[in-house]
């Protein structure tokens, strides 16, 4: 196997379908995107050249600004509240016994097993303004002055959508983090307490510093998916009412499929995998400056 | 043991080889079939009904063809999306659709999607089987659409048993209903009904309200001459929040769609109900005797006289059976297309107690034995003295997103967040109508 990759050739052979695949569904479309933003387009007549009027468009648009906003701040509750607080709850459960962490863990995972669509009509009937169930159980609770209009509130709407999220996805960051912990050789542990570490210490000097890069990739998926959020704004709110619960994905999709200007959502599109790029680059390069096994 | 396996094995082939034959020659007789492909809009299921007693009528009276149908479930605007993914994708599996017609039409008349069915169809005998409104063609002289739908306008309908039960009457100025809900809001029943998570019910109050101050205002803006900031939707918007304020609608209006709103006024938790006379035939069905409507309200009392004059409706422009312009067999779908028009209106005529149905059912020969309820006979009466109708607002806009943001920015109103002012709400209406 090792005669076998030193060929050139064969390396090129071997990586060949996967790299075709690559080009085919992610390189193509990429392009294409950029290419079509550009454009004017409603998907059924010819497209033409427009030059940079779509990302004028959007540029000019305070609408698209605090939609953007929301989207960014849905990124920055995912950084916090799925990946930061999943490797907090990882470190806290590996100092608890097998079998309390098994059962903890299967309650965190289990939401991840349902389908988005399920988990958005669960927490409709939740948040529904007349009979949901949190607005139940605060009248029960002597709280009814809190009741909400949950989804309808500007100041509430958008949060309550962001728990859907991170509720369903907290179950992955976890099983990553978790994962990442438990890999760390117990000879490390049994060290780190002869030398009178606490378990703060511990978990500060010896298992976050091995666990950097599965630490980075619970920050990297989380971030992309607060700031892609689209499945539960989709089934819940459609956005709506207006643009309260309007995130960058779904304003993407209205303009494509509801306006029918196709080369605006792929302006969107463009302007939001940047976006990304740069969110991503920034936590990398930050992980890059803590110490730790690369 | 190994002697009687090739016994039965023998006896299987033999039995199997006729019947192979016979599904062989079947297949072959399905092969000499053409086949359409129609694509229908799945909303609710009523229309899942009506699609199966046409596709039965359809079988039985042209067996030449093999008329695949797809019910596509989803809002207008999934539906929509997927015709025109479809047709962008070379119409593949698409011969005849359901167009919804309106600002969804336009796109696809503009990219020469849609058959020019005149060219296909005899078009002074197929004229003279259709009401005269609906005699109309395109701007270029032709018709794509073959108008099927029953003949709508903007009511509101109400529980007449909770009206009693209350000493209400049917209000006809804006005070009346303001009284109304002042009532009904100290019950446990909801006063108003409305789907305004999917914008257009509620677009269509606003309008309602509108058109007691100018009937012609929604046709003004569309021609440019007028603004959602003038008097009109100003007044009518005022109304809407009044209504708000008062405790007109559930607490959960502004998520609640269509699909949520109508159970709501059929199990009789809602008075009323903000929708189109669509809902007329099925409700009277439904509700039997405590079934009404009544049109919107007029704004200033004085204008009360007016009131049921004019009405936001009538036949939607461009909507019916569409045949897609790629198709291999023009001739033949547009013919199925015919078919599936009135075969669609006859269901709604004989079978749902409709009379509003584009077609002559007497040069047709339909029969409606049962007799129509009595609120659908009075909206066949009173559509006769309509003195102006022009289509609903979300319909008539000139653009998808003109219409699109006419529904997200009525939603947004329905949230009745302060911060969005009555003010801002018209602004960004009239932004939403001149949206390209």
């Amino acid at each position: 196997m090792k005669q076998a990759l030193q060929s050139k050739r064969n390396i090129v052979a071997l990586a060949a379908p996967a790299l075709l695949l690559l080009v085919l569904f992610v390189l193509y479309p990429l392009i294409r995107i950029a290419i079509m933003s550009f454009q004017k387009n409603d998907g059924l007549s010819v497209s033409r050249f427009i030059g940079w009027s779509n990302y004028k468009r959007l540029f000019s648009d305070s609408a698209f600004g605090m939609i953007d906003r929301k989207s960014l701040w849905l990124c920055l509750l995912a950084l916090v509240f799925n990946a930061a607080l999943a490797i907090f709850v990882s470190l806290v459960l590996c100092g608890i016994d097998a079998k309390r962490q098994g059962w903890i863990r299967t309650v965190f995972i289990l939401p991840m097993v349902l389908s988005v669509s399920v988990i958005s009509q669960l927490w409709l009937s939740i948040y529904h303004a007349d009979w949901g169930l949190l607005n139940g159980f605060l009248s029960a609770v002597g709280l009814a002055k809190y009741r909400q209009q949950w989804l309808i509130n500007p100041k509430t709407a958008l949060n309550c959508v962001a728990v859907v999220g991170m509720w369903w996805f907290f179950g992955m960051d976890l099983l990553l983090a978790f994962s990442g912990i438990k890999a760390v050789p117990d000879s490390l542990f049994e060290a780190a307490e002869l030398d009178g570490c606490s378990y703060f210490q511990t978990a500060t000097h010896v298992v976050l510093p091995l666990c950097k890069n599965v630490c980075r990739t619970c920050f990297l998926i989380s971030a992309t998916g607060g700031f892609f959020t689209f499945p539960q704004v989709y089934i819940m709110t459609g956005g709506g009412p207006g643009d309260i619960t309007m995130t960058i994905m779904m304003y993407m999709y209205k303009q494509a499929f509801s306006n029918q200007h196709y080369g605006l959502a792929s302006a969107v599109a463009v302007l939001g995998i940047l976006q990304m790029v740069v969110i991503l680059s920034v936590i990398f390069f930050l992980f890059k400056k803590i110490k730790g096994e690369d | 043991m190994r002697k009687y396996v090739m016994v039965v094995l023998l006896a299987f082939l033999t039995l199997a080889l006729p019947v192979s034959a016979q599904g062989s020659a079947e297949k072959a007789k399905a092969e000499e079939k053409i086949t359409l492909h129609v694509l229908y809009n799945d909303t609710d299921s009523g229309v899942e009904e009506q699609m199966k007693w046409v596709m039965q009528q359809m079988q039985k009276q042209y067996p030449q063809y093999d008329i695949q149908l797809d019910m596509s479930p989803g809002d207008a605007q999934t539906y929509e999306t997927k015709v025109r993914t479809l047709i962008a994708a070379g119409g593949e599996d698409l011969d005849i659709w359901w167009e919804r017609g309106g600002s969804w039409a336009s796109p696809l008349l503009t990219a020469k999607s849609a058959l020019p069915l005149d060219q296909y169809l005899d078009k002074d005998a197929y004229w003279a089987t259709l009401i005269p409104s609906a005699r109309k063609t395109n701007g270029d002289g032709h018709f794509y659409a073959l108008p099927f739908e029953s003949i709508s306008y903007e009511i509101m309908c109400y529980n007449k048993s909770i009206f009693k039960q209350y000493g209400l009457d049917v209000p006809k100025t804006v005070d009346e209903l303001k009284h109304a809900v002042d009532v009904l809001a100290k019950t446990d029943y909801i006063p108003i009904s409305v789907g305004a998570k999917d914008g257009w019910c509620a677009a269509m109050m606003f309008e309602g309200f509108a058109y007691s101050v100018d009937p012609q205002i929604t046709s003004k803006i569309v021609k440019g001459d007028a603004k959602f900031s003038d008097t009109p939707y100003a007044e009518a918007t005022q109304v809407m929040r009044d209504l708000l304020q008062r405790g007109a609608f559930s607490k959960n209006v502004a998520l609640t769609g269509i699909d949520e709103a109508l159970p709501l006024f059929e199990s009789g938790k809602a008075a009323m109900m903000a929708n189109g006379s669509w809902e007329v035939a099925p409700g009277s069905m439904k509700m039997g005797d405590d079934f009404g409507y009544f049109y919107y309200p007029v704004i200033r009392d004085g204008d009360v006289q007016k009131y049921g004059q004019n009405c936001a409706g009538g036949l939607k422009e461009n909507s019916g059976y569409m045949v897609y312009s790629g198709t291999k067999h023009p001739k033949e779908a547009a013919e199925v297309a015919l078919a599936l028009a009135q075969m669609s209106s006859r269901w709604l005529y004989e079978i749902s107690g409709d009379p509003m149905v584009p077609f002559l059912p007497e040069k047709l020969g339909w029969k409606n034995e049962k007799g129509f309820a009595p609120a659908v006979a009075q909206l066949a009466k009173d559509q006769q003295n309509f003195q102006f109708v022009y289509g609903l607002v979300q319909d008539v806009m000139p653009t998808a997103a003109a219409s699109s943001g006419v529904m997200e920015y009525t939603s947004k109103f329905m949230a009745s967040a302060p911060s969005y002012t009555n003010e801002a709400y018209l602004s960004d209406m009239d932004k939403a109508a001149r949206e390209e």
